[in-house]
């Protein structure tokens, strides 16, 4: 399924309805019932209008949501803090305490060959998360930039995506993520794009997410 | 910065949240000529009294020329002034602010405003935080690990660094490592060097020592233990009912000494837990079962600490159903101070390279295993569950399905957070809280002790009945509990191993104290031997 929305809150919302409609209902590992689309891509033509937005919403529910800032932290951070088990920000900027993907890769990769195809990030550690005990390990896997009409474009691969509760704080940290690497570059963002392997809405959910639809 | 400056910062950097009295900052500040005025103050002599009154009025005003220049540069505020016109100050600054000046750095960390959920309960005296000044920037628990903890001088100086990230207890996992090795004399310096520093340092350090594991070197111990009885360290004797009989010899000479001394008992039974128990001044702290399987299987052996608890409140319910009357409010209330606690964690989580630095260098590389394992905690006092069995079922209820409430809420919390890409571990834990926690909040204790006089009392009715509602507690209770047993009347040590021996079998009371502070007199082996 492939959905395409100008801003993110349409998409999102359009994404919400689509599971709930279309979705299969499975009991995942924790024994709780999921509602779930595989393969489902959303492309946000303009996601600098509103990419902040859903963060707000989110907020005026009964629970405590990660603040703008923490959610900007865990994805600039390059410090490994020893709280987390893992954080998206080392793995980018500083992946096995050996490589900034980021600014040692892909600026300078776009810089001398701005139509090239290589340029991806991975935020997933097989050495690590490989491991059939290991439960923690990132949902956020691949992030591939693209230039594309002097826009950067981005796309990114999540193996399994809460689109009610994760999604709002996912589009939001690679946004920012893909305003730095545009900054840098000196031109503007793109269409931002996400390929969820599994999007799925926890059926505890399912009143909240009627409310935002 | 001058000196005189940055000595003032550093008093406010301990006092952080607290006004501040001119005689307090000129006793911290100039602490020598402070007790010099002390002295003189002291003497008969009116003419050397007037001489002390001078100086003290001078030195206040040396004083307030430095928190003059601190007010023009905004870092600390008058909050009022007391009679006779002294002043107080405050810090000026906002939550976790640092003030950087010439040539020095004074970091300044103000507890966050945490409260919002749970304001309304804490003006009213009926919920706690736990050390409130340090509630965030410290651990409430941690346990070292003594298998892997070469020697008794390196475990000595590791508590010692643990000290400063801790505001309730150090346990000392599988202690027998260390007693087993050690010679006598340095075990016994060992602990009196570790009785001094927990009382100098308001800390606590639980010994946690498998009896089955022990060799010779504890009788030693325990003569000495015995001997210097420390007031903030205590022992938990980790045993099964098979060891009960096997390890008699041992519990004999423990029971003797320990009973002499009035120092209190602890016993897990390890047929009803494997996960360790251990006291510390705010209440029991443990592990989760589940979660100590898994370390069990795939961390012991490879880290030297884990923490156990991060930030705790207690809950006067008696006073709590004074103001306020419904299950519903009940529920509301320890949802807020769920709440509370997540903001709390939050901010460890921001500032964790700041906060447990040494604590993250114990397991280095793996210093994220150290935080595996941990909880929040919210105890409880006073719930009066003993008074009427009917009504305590409806509390038991009550209790149960907070608890139910607060799980789903930590799940759910944990979900949005990974689900963002922030991988926190959030759970909390129920317990009871012990007085210590905060003995002006908590006011008097309003429990039935429970007191035994022989063994046949554990097969009277009544008691039998008082038993089964502490079970009960023990299973609602998941960050643990205890049941104290006030053991009055003359025994021989025997008694003592047959009444160990009915609860070990009969009951399923995971840990429990013979406290034996009610006893005249000493204890004699002779008709057991």
């Amino acid at each position: 399924m492939i959905i395409n929305e100008k801003i993110c809150v349409d998409g999102w919302k359009k994404v919400l309805k689509y599971i709930l409609d279309e979705g299969t209902d499975f009991t995942d590992t924790d024994n709780r019932q999921c509602r779930e689309v595989l393969n489902l891509m959303v492309t946000i033509e303009q996601p600098e209008k509103d990419h902040d937005k859903l963060i707000d919403i989110m907020k005026q529910f009964e629970w405590i949501y990660p603040t703008s800032e923490e959610l900007s932290t865990i994805i600039f951070n390059k410090e490994d803090l020893a709280i987390y088990e893992y954080s998206y920000g080392p793995r980018i900027f500083n992946f096995g305490n050996k490589k900034d993907q980021i600014n040692d890769y892909i600026i300078p990769l776009l810089k001398s060959d701005p139509s090239s195809r290589r340029a991806v990030i991975s935020l997933f550690n097989p050495s690590t998360d490989s491991d059939i005990l290991n439960k923690n390990i990132p949902s956020l896997m691949y992030i591939y930039f693209k230039i594309k009409n002097n826009e950067l474009i981005c796309t990114c691969f999540i193996r399994s995506n809460d689109f009610f509760i994760g999604w709002p704080g996912n589009i939001y940290q690679i946004y920012l993520l893909q305003k730095y690497v545009s900054d840098k570059l000196y031109i503007k963002t793109g269409a931002l794009s996400t390929m969820s392997c599994s999007a799925h809405i926890f059926h505890e959910h399912f009143e909240y997410v009627k409310k935002i639809i | 910065m001058r000196d005189t400056e940055n000595i003032i910062l550093n008093v406010f950097k301990n006092n952080s949240t607290k006004d501040l009295s001119t005689e307090f900052l000129s006793k911290k500040v100039y602490p020598q000529e402070y007790s010099q005025i002390e002295n003189l103050m002291q003497s008969s002599d009116i003419v050397y009294i007037h001489d002390a009154k001078r100086r003290k009025f001078q030195l206040h005003r040396k004083l307030l020329y430095y928190m003059n220049k601190l007010i023009d540069s905004k870092i600390v505020k008058i909050t009022r002034i007391a009679e006779k016109g002294e002043k107080y100050f405050t810090l000026q600054t906002g939550e976790d602010d640092t003030i950087i000046e010439k040539g020095y750095k004074t970091v300044i960390s103000k507890p966050a405003m945490t409260s919002m959920y749970i304001n309304q309960y804490e003006s009213r005296g009926v919920m706690k935080k736990y050390e409130e000044d340090s509630w965030i920037n410290r651990l409430n628990s941690i346990m070292l690990e003594c298998a892997k903890i070469p020697d008794i001088d390196r475990l000595y100086n590791l508590i010692i660094e643990c000290f400063t990230n801790v505001n309730d207890v150090i346990a000392l996992n599988e202690f027998e490592n260390i007693l087993n090795a050690a010679s006598d004399k340095t075990l016994k310096e060992f602990t009196s060097k570790i009785a001094k520093d927990t009382e100098n340092s308001e800390k606590t350090v639980a010994i946690i020592i498998n009896i089955a594991q022990t060799n010779n070197n504890i009788y030693e111990f325990i003569n000495h233990y015995a001997e210097i009885n420390p007031k903030k360290m205590n022992i938990v004797f980790n045993l099964s009912n098979k060891d009960l009989q096997k390890h008699s010899k041992i519990l004999e000479h423990i029971i003797e000494k320990f009973s002499d001394s009035k120092i209190k008992i602890n016993f897990k039974n390890n047929d009803l837990s494997r996960a360790p128990y251990f006291k510390g001044r705010a209440g029991i702290y443990n592990f989760d079962e589940k979660d100590w399987n898994i370390y069990d299987k795939k961390f012991k052996g490879n880290v030297v600490g884990v923490s156990c608890s991060q930030s705790q409140v207690a809950v006067n319910i008696n006073r709590f159903f004074e103001i306020y009357r419904t299950d519903s409010e009940f529920r509301q209330a320890i949802l807020g101070a769920a709440k509370t606690l997540l903001l709390a964690n939050t901010i460890q989580r921001r500032k964790s390279h700041e906060y447990f630095r040494n604590i993250n260098n114990i397991n280095y590389p793996n210093s994220a295993d150290f935080y595996k394992f941990s909880r929040d905690y919210i105890r409880f006092w006073n719930y009066d569950w003993h008074k009427d069995v009917t009504e305590n079922h409806n509390l038991f209820a009550l209790v149960e399905n907070t608890k139910e409430l607060v799980d789903n809420f930590c799940y759910s919390e944990e979900t949005i957070f990974k689900s963002c890409g922030i991988p926190i571990r959030f759970k909390i834990a129920f317990s009871s809280a012990f007085r210590n926690f905060d003995q002006k909040f908590m006011g008097e204790r309003d429990y039935k002790k429970f007191t035994v006089n022989k063994a046949e009392d554990y097969y009277n009715g009544e008691i039998k009945e008082f038993l089964g509602i502490r079970e009960k507690m023990f299973e609602i209770f998941d960050g643990g509990d205890r049941l104290r047993i006030f053991r009055k009347s003359d025994f021989v040590i025997a008694d003592i191993l047959h009444e160990l021996g009915i609860i070990f079998s009969a009951y399923k009371i995971p840990f429990f104290t013979y406290d034996f502070s009610g006893l005249k007199g000493t204890v004699k082996l002779t008709s057991f031997m």
